[in-house]
């Protein structure tokens, strides 16, 4: 009996262990990064052609995916902790939003969706892939998700400038969600 | 714990016992074992941190896996400090399954009686 008690008490230190490499510590430049990111294309709708809306996107989703990558390897070795595995699961995620984003063009292409509508149902798109990075990624997406998701029906009912009320929303949401990371982490 | 009686009492609970890996049987051994087999690479200030052991006790262990070739260092530079990655070898996954396997017998099988 006392060593199973022994052998119970390791396992529970091990488990007090395991949690806290679980942590809460977020790689907060690439939140600030896709602000940033958002705060400059959202608005473009509003004050651009399609035409440069499509090439600011076309360079800076890419790039921003890419710097993404490189912000959390730096992270990674910072904190001393890689997850090959994790790592695998986040880029997969992100990549497969991008091509989704990207396959919306098909639909415009065919007549199926209107021009204008594109925006919404890439912002539609963001949002799940926010929503569900935050379930099982860095829990403050979740709130980006959710205000994405908010953003995607005033879309709907709010004319003039909306991109732009939409580009200051999500950033201030992603640095809001970084703080809120950076926080929780000095706890 | 459901006790047995019987010739077979205590059987498998000596078997899971004779399993056990002497060298991860001590917790910090068995925590960082688990931790490197979850995240492929972890530097010492890192396990440090989790474990909250001291420098020398955490050294010391991680040498004697190291010794038993569990675990192997590399050490690198990051903005010129010295940093030393821990990774699982294969010896230490099959070592720890093995143990953890037998852990698991142990916290499962009927206990013998006195």
């Amino acid at each position: 009996m006392e060593e199973s008690q022994k052998v119970q008490g390791d396992l529970q230190y091990v488990r007090e262990v395991l949690e806290r490499s679980k942590g809460h510590r977020v790689p907060v430049g690439i939140y600030y990064l896709w602000a940033a990111i958002c705060l400059i294309g959202f608005p473009l709708n509003d004050f651009a052609s399609g035409h440069v809306v499509g090439i600011f996107w076309t360079i800076a989703a890419p790039v921003g995916f890419v710097l993404s990558g490189l912000i959390g390897w730096w992270f990674s070795r910072t904190i001393g902790q890689v997850d090959f595995q994790r790592t695998w699961a986040v880029v997969l995620h992100w990549l497969g939003t991008l091509v989704a984003i990207g396959l919306v063009s098909i639909l415009v292409i065919n007549g199926a969706l209107e021009v204008w509508a594109m925006g919404q149902a890439i912002l539609l798109i963001l949002a799940l892939s926010y929503f569900t990075a935050g379930l099982y990624q860095d829990r403050p997406l979740l709130w980006v998700g959710l205000v994405l998701g908010l953003s995607y029906i005033l879309a709907a009912f709010v004319q003039g400038y909306i991109w732009t009320i939409l580009g200051i929303v999500v950033a201030g949401s992603l640095v809001a969600s970084a703080l809120i990371g950076v926080r929780r982490a000095g706890d | 714990m459901q006790e047995i009686d019987g010739p077979e009492k205590g059987k498998a609970f000596k078997s899971s016992l004779g399993n056990l890996d002497k060298l991860l049987e001590h917790r910090v051994r068995l925590a960082v074992s688990i931790l490197l087999s979850r995240y492929n690479r972890l530097s010492f200030s890192r396990i440090k941190e989790l474990t909250g052991e001291t420098d020398g006790n955490l050294g010391a262990n991680l040498r004697r896996l190291e010794d038993a070739g569990y675990i192997s260092a590399r050490k690198e530079f990051l903005d010129r400090i010295p940093i030393t990655w821990y990774a699982l070898t294969d010896d230490g996954r099959k070592a720890l399954r093995t143990h953890l396997n037998a852990l698991d017998g142990l916290l499962q099988e009927p206990h013998p009686t006195p």
